[in-house]
């Protein structure tokens, strides 16, 4: 790992870092999560307090650190508690649900505060697992759940997104360096190509 | 603190919620209030009914593993199972038509379903 200061990585080394402690606080959330079922109204239910990392991801980082986040987030929840059936929900919700995110973010950022993006974040991921649910099951029938959790999800939401609005512009005093080196690279695409090698 | 956008996105989601619960609240009432058979699918199959006017206890082997589903008092409820988080036996007893169980790691689906073949008849031309 020889590499000189001004080299240029796919992921740099404060990203890894930050990956790794915003996942830890994904899995810990997780298992807190699932102390607190929600199975009495409606079936395998949760808070989705998680999605609070996966949005503040959205504003710190870049996309393409945020999708790791996303994927590996899928890939170790459903490898430590739910079993490999449980990939395709959770993959089929948290993509959905960041890609909403994602675009809602960059398209309409001063219009629209956290608490908007992550209700309809949350919406989105509750629409993917039902449709993700309905293909595996070949039934529309869990649709009739779906009324449900979108009222949760405006709850949840709302929550999630007031802890993400005070929780970014905090961390973005924290975390300088990172949203400078982000700036530089929105503002001159360009010298990527010439840096690198 | 709530922009004007943020207030849209949960107005839409809600009005959106609300009414689809609004509608399949008069669907509902409209078929017969008295349950009759609990259809067990797996895979989207229809594998078995069961009256719910019996007693039955029995378990079906779904997605590589088993479900016992045990029917009483007009009920159906699945017992025991081994998938992962239960959700399926967490369901507990489920005895109003139109409501249902699903145990997702087995693709199996238990749906309680009036007696009146009209109502049998909606259902499947809304599913297929």
């Amino acid at each position: 790992m020889a590499k000189k200061p001004g080299a240029k990585s796919i992921i740099k080394r404060e990203e890894v870092a930050l990956t790794g402690i915003f996942l830890a606080f994904i899995l810990a959330v997780g298992v807190l999560e699932r102390m607190i079922p929600l199975d009495f109204i409606v079936p395998g239910a949760r808070l989705g307090f998680s999605n609070v990392v996966v949005l503040v991801s959205i504003y710190i980082f870049r996309f393409r650190i945020s999708l790791i986040l996303v994927l590996l987030k899928c890939l170790l929840t459903s490898a430590l508690a739910g079993g490999p059936s449980s990939l395709i929900y959770s993959l089929s919700g948290s993509l959905l649900s960041f890609v909403v995110m994602y675009i809602l973010v960059k398209a309409l950022d001063e219009r629209i505060s956290p608490i908007g993006v992550s209700v309809a974040g949350a919406a989105a991921h509750s629409t993917g697992q039902i449709i993700a649910s309905c293909l595996v099951l070949e039934s529309i029938g869990m649709f009739a759940y779906l009324p449900v959790l979108l009222v949760l999800s405006v709850i949840s939401g709302v929550l999630v997104g007031f802890i993400v609005k005070n929780t970014v512009p905090r961390l973005r005093v924290i975390m300088p360096k990172l949203q400078r080196d982000d700036d530089k690279q929105r503002a001159g695409g360009s010298q990527r190509s010439n840096r690198r090698g | 603190m709530f922009k004007r956008l943020d207030v849209i996105i949960i107005v839409a989601i809600m009005a959106l919620a609300l009414s689809s619960l609004a509608v399949s609240a008069v669907v509902r009432n409209m078929g017969s209030d008295k349950a009759a058979y609990a259809e067990i699918y797996i895979d989207g199959e229809l594998e078995r009914a069961v009256s719910l006017d019996e007693e039955a206890d029995f378990t079906v082997e779904a997605g590589g593993g088993y479900n016992r589903v045990v029917v009483e008092d007009g009920s159906v409820r699945i017992a025991d199972a081994d998938c992962g988080a239960k959700v399926c036996v967490h369901c507990g007893r489920q005895s109003i038509p139109g409501s249902m169980i699903a145990c997702l790691p087995h693709r199996l689906v238990i749906k309680v379903t009036g007696d009146s073949e009209k109502e049998e008849e909606s259902v499947d031309a809304i599913a297929y």
